[in-house]
């Protein structure tokens, strides 16, 4: 390899500047670039022409700013991931998509092949056992990247037709399977990288898949037709409710994937190398999606209150996303009381599956309610 | 005796109970909540007796928690359990022994700091042996349990409150559902129950309406009204002015008003009546009002038209053609009415009156129908240059115009020929002229095969509509040229689209049925807003109840409660520090926690 001296000379400046030993203020350097960044970059985006945003939603946008920090701060890895997309969305909004050649990644349906594509490939890598697990989890890393851009040229398509157009993609049926693919995702590298059994990227798998079949009937953005659905909740709620219902969702999964074990996981001690126990990722999933389902609860009937003039109505949706959360309850009884792990526990899981995609795509299917997908 | 053996056995009976309560906390939440999904749909309302019943039910079996283990968790969260003994902080599986090497009362002290720096609630004993330091973190564990439970009960006490049971018991003080008009210049404190027939509610206050504006830009539905309505309260002797919006409830004394509905009280309408089918273009500038009725003589006979409803601004979304995206557009007031025909058909339409793009070109649409449950058939007229439907009006007269169409006809017929066959043909030319007027060129056709076999027929059509176009097509020229745009002349693309739109329009006349069209000019906007009144006694029981809850759970799952006990011995075993410590069912993390926690005891207790 040639030899090129100037290169290493920057390499070794740029990599003590970044050393954890080096502190501004008594501030980890690698931080203080890191928190300046991804502000500039944020504020630069806010910049871009969306001067309609109202104040709820700049609020939004630097809650999000605030909670993409604090991730950064805890993990390096986050921090790289989460500077690429902001990075790659600000490249995105500059170049004006249309003519260049981001177009070819970073438009909705592109984005969305290119994350299948790389779910896919890391998921024959797990499954058949070609490579390298870490290969697979970074490829699983760069699907990820993909669903985050898909989302958000979704938004930016909405840009387009000016202020009267302009929405978060949380209305279409497209858009809330792309955001329970993306949680999911980023669930299944987080339980990937703990060395959970492989089986765990399997529903990935086939809601990647689902998404592609998807795409030819859906270009275009839906309108909000209905004037309650131009409110600052609908930002709050459904992702709440979507969030949780997906970490419900991964909690069965590893449920599931708990019984092809050998040992028993109530029996498990935790291993040396960084590995998760089934029922310590049940428990955490278990934990998180519950409270995020009774966030979603309460600002869903909060804002049913405000726009629907109840705040319990004979709503099909409600009561099945009612059912849910006392069924997740009795979940977290029965572990609060009897303790974690166990055969009970997994179950009760596994029979939150059913539920879980009943409550979230069955209702639509056999009750009319006031819960409508477009 | 006897008495003392019933308590017992009472004891022993709700402590069986207290054991089985997650499987009959399961089957319950279980079993009521798929009745109440199920029964959400099939029967109206929410509050059937039963959810009372299994609401009651599960308030009990949540108090009985409480009173069952809320002492045990209480007794955790404020004690320190000074009760321990060297012997059974030994006996813990997470424990630390090390040696005297200071005065065990200033090394209590060093121990204390450092566990305070950990956030530890300390407590020292001084006993005969030595010094017992008890120490717990984690209160919030505790506290959960408490907010959790105690949130359950007020969100069901809230649902108890909001139910049909409490309407029941005190009418005045339960729930309340209904609907309420506010008209401007009118006081209205009259509330119509949406359950009950036509059973009334009086407001303790008196509503006037104010002002009404539709908010937003052009994406904004019709919904999105705005009402500012005074508020005349006669037992606080004031007036408040309130805003009530899409989205935008407004409460006063209990009693939250939202916007449902906006209606026509009787808007003044100043109006242009064109009479179609007519040679004469002269328009009849009237005042009607919605709700008012209309008599017309008609070329048809006497009509009569009532004004059903006026909308001053309607949204059509359109589809962009470069864009592919979809777009918002204002198609301007919109009148509806019923028109009773000479023939006593009785027919409903309605009028835009901005015209609306379709494929390039503007068209002002108006529809048709028979009965309000079909739906509409339009009647595209064309939008001449300046956006108005000048053009086509006089377009229109002129092939009603006699003296006109005798003209145009004779000269395109020419000169040459037979005189009785010229004069059969010009004669026979103008009744297609008539009959295209009334009913389009398929009653041309129609009339063409009385005279000709079948195998001739469309030769036949094909020059009559040829000669006919020729006609129309002058008449137009001298229509065009009379608005004195003589130098573009009618050969213009815009000039041809709009003559074949004329003539499509003309064609589906007959078939509109109203030989009149109707222009509005002004109008004075009266509306009627329907607000929708709420009283929720039990809305913010209920809310606080869940907030508490969604505190509780979320302080019990992501809070540990551990507790540290440190004994400094001066007795038997001198010069010994034992330190134990459990942390509940989170042991694993606990004994993380305990390694390192040790191990800055030990540096703390360095001389």
């Amino acid at each position: 390899m040639m030899q090129l001296p100037w290169f290493n000379q920057i390499s070794v400046r740029i990599r003590q500047f970044v050393s954890p030993y080096q502190t501004v203020y008594g501030f980890e350097t690698v931080h203080v670039i890191w928190v300046v960044s991804l502000s500039a970059l944020f504020i630069s985006i806010l910049q871009q022409g969306v001067a309609w945003l109202t104040a709820a939603d700049v609020a939004l946008v630097y809650g999000l700013l605030l909670g993409l920090l604090w991730f950064g701060l805890q993990s390096g890895i986050l921090r790289w991931f989460v500077w690429a997309v902001v990075l790659t969305a600000w490249f995105g909004l500059v170049m004006k998509d249309g003519e260049s050649v981001w177009r070819y990644f970073l438009a909705p349906d592109a984005a969305a092949i290119w994350m299948a594509l790389t779910i896919l490939g890391a998921c024959a890598m797990l499954l058949y056992r070609t490579a390298r697990q870490e290969a697979a989890e970074s490829l699983l890393l760069v699907g990820l990247f993909f669903v985050v851009m898909g989302f958000l040229s979704r938004w930016h398509l909405s840009w387009a037709g000016g202020v009267e157009t302009a929405q978060i993609p949380l209305v279409a049926k497209r858009d809330i399977l792309l955001l329970i693919l993306g949680v999911m995702l980023g669930l299944t590298i987080y339980l990937v990288q703990r060395r959970v059994h492989h089986l765990v990227v399997i529903p990935v798998l086939l809601l990647a898949g689902f998404h592609l079949l998807w795409l030819p009937d859906t270009a275009g953005l839906p309108p909000l037709a209905q004037p309650v659905l131009q409110h600052v909740w609908l930002k709050l709620h459904v992702p709440a409710m979507v969030i949780a219902l997906a970490v419900l969702f991964m909690a069965g999964v590893t449920g599931v994937v708990s019984l092809f074990q050998a040992e028993s996981p109530a029996h498990e001690t935790k291993s040396g190398d960084g590995g998760l126990h089934y029922h310590d990722a049940m428990n955490r999933l278990l934990s998180l999606g519950v409270v995020l389902l009774s966030i979603g609860l309460l600002t869903g009937m909060w804002w049913a209150d405000l726009a629907w003039g109840d705040y319990l109505l004979p709503e099909p949706k409600l009561a099945g996303a009612l059912a849910l959360w006392f069924y997740y309850l009795g979940a977290l009884h029965q572990r609060l009381q009897k303790g974690a792990g166990g055969q009970a526990q997994i179950w009760w899981l596994i029979g939150g599956l059913p539920l879980l995609v009943f409550v979230l795509f069955g209702i639509d299917v056999l009750f009319v309610g006031r819960h409508l997908f477009i | 005796m006897r008495e003392q053996s019933d308590q017992t056995g009472f004891r022993l009976m709700v402590r069986r109970i207290c054991r089985r309560l997650t499987v009959v906390q399961t089957v319950l939440t279980l079993f009521g909540l798929l009745v109440l999904a199920l029964f959400s749909q099939l029967l109206p309302g929410y509050e059937p007796w039963w959810l009372s019943f299994f609401l009651t039910l599960f308030v009990c079996l949540v108090i009985l928690v409480l009173m069952r283990y809320g002492r045990v968790v209480w007794r955790d969260l404020v004690r320190f359990r000074c009760a321990v003994t060297a012997g059974s902080i030994s006996a813990l599986p997470l424990h630390r022994k090390w040696s005297l090497t200071s005065p065990p009362g200033w090394m209590a002290e060093q121990a204390r700091h450092c566990l305070v720096g950990y956030g530890y609630r300390v407590r020292l004993i001084y006993r005969q042996g030595g010094i017992l330091l008890s120490a717990m973190r984690g209160g919030a564990n505790r506290c959960g349990f408490f907010l959790a439970h105690g949130g359950l009960v007020l969100l069901c006490l809230g649902l108890l409150l909001d139910s049909r049971l409490l309407t029941q018991i005190a009418p005045a003080a339960g729930r309340l559902d209904g609907v309420v008009q506010l008209q401007t210049d009118v006081k209205s404190d009259q509330v119509q129950l949406v359950a009950g027939a036509g059973e009334q509610f009086v407001l303790p206050f008196q509503l006037e309406l104010q002002q009404i504006s539709l908010v937003g830009g052009l994406r904004r539905m019709q919904e999105q009204y705005r009402t500012r309505m005074l508020l005349h309260d006669v037992q606080r002797n004031h007036t408040v002015q309130l805003t009530v919006g899409t989205n935008q409830p407004v409460s006063y004394r209990g009693f939250d008003f939202y916007q449902q509905a906006v209606s026509d009280a009787g808007t003044i309408l100043h109006i242009r009546v064109w009479p179609l089918f007519h040679a004469r273009m002269a328009a009849l500038k009237q005042t009607a009002a919605v709700y008012a009725e209309r008599h017309y003589q008609t070329s048809r006979g006497p009509i009569l038209i009532r004004f059903n409803d006026f909308n001053p601004k309607t949204i059509v979304t359109e589809q962009d053609a470069s864009t592919g995206l979809r777009v918002y557009r204002n198609l301007g007031p919109r009148l509806d009415f019923n028109a009773a025909m000479p023939d006593g058909q009785q027919l409903n339409y309605i009028m835009y009156m901005l015209p609306f793009a379709q494929q390039g070109r503007y068209f002002f649409l108006s529809g048709v129908r028979d009965e309000t449950s079909e739906l509409f058939h339009y009647l595209h007229i064309p939008a001449d240059p300046e956006g108005e439907i000048t053009r086509f009006l006089r377009f229109h007269a002129a092939l009603n115009d006699q003296v006109l169409l005798n003209e145009v006809v004779r000269n395109t017929v020419g000169r040459s020929g037979e005189s009785a066959a010229r004069e059969s043909m010009i004669q026979n030319l103008l009744k297609m002229i008539e009959l295209f007027n009334h009913a389009g060129f398929s009653a041309v056709e129609q009339e063409l095969a009385n005279y000709t076999t079948p195998e001739k027929l469309p030769g036949l059509v094909a020059l009559t509509t040829k000669l006919l176009r020729n006609v129309f097509y002058q008449i137009y020229e001298k229509v065009v040229q009379e608005e004195e745009r003589a130098t573009a002349g009618a050969g213009s693309s815009f000039d041809i689209r709009f003559f074949e739109d004329a003539l499509t329009a003309t064609a589906g006349l007959g078939r509109f049925g109203l030989p009149l069209f109707i222009q509005l000019d002004d109008f004075e906007y009266k509306p009627a807003v329907q607000l929708q009144v709420k009283k929720k006694p039990g809305k913010y029981w209920f809310f606080s109840g869940a907030l508490l809850i969604l505190l509780g759970v979320s302080a019990m799952l992501y809070s540990r409660h551990r507790r540290v006990w440190l004994w400094f011995d001066n007795g038997y075993e001198k010069g010994m520090v034992l330190c134990g410590g459990m942390g509940g069912r989170h042991k694993v993390e606990f004994a993380e926690e305990f390694s390192v926690l040790v191990q800055h005891l030990e540096s703390a207790m360095q001389p």
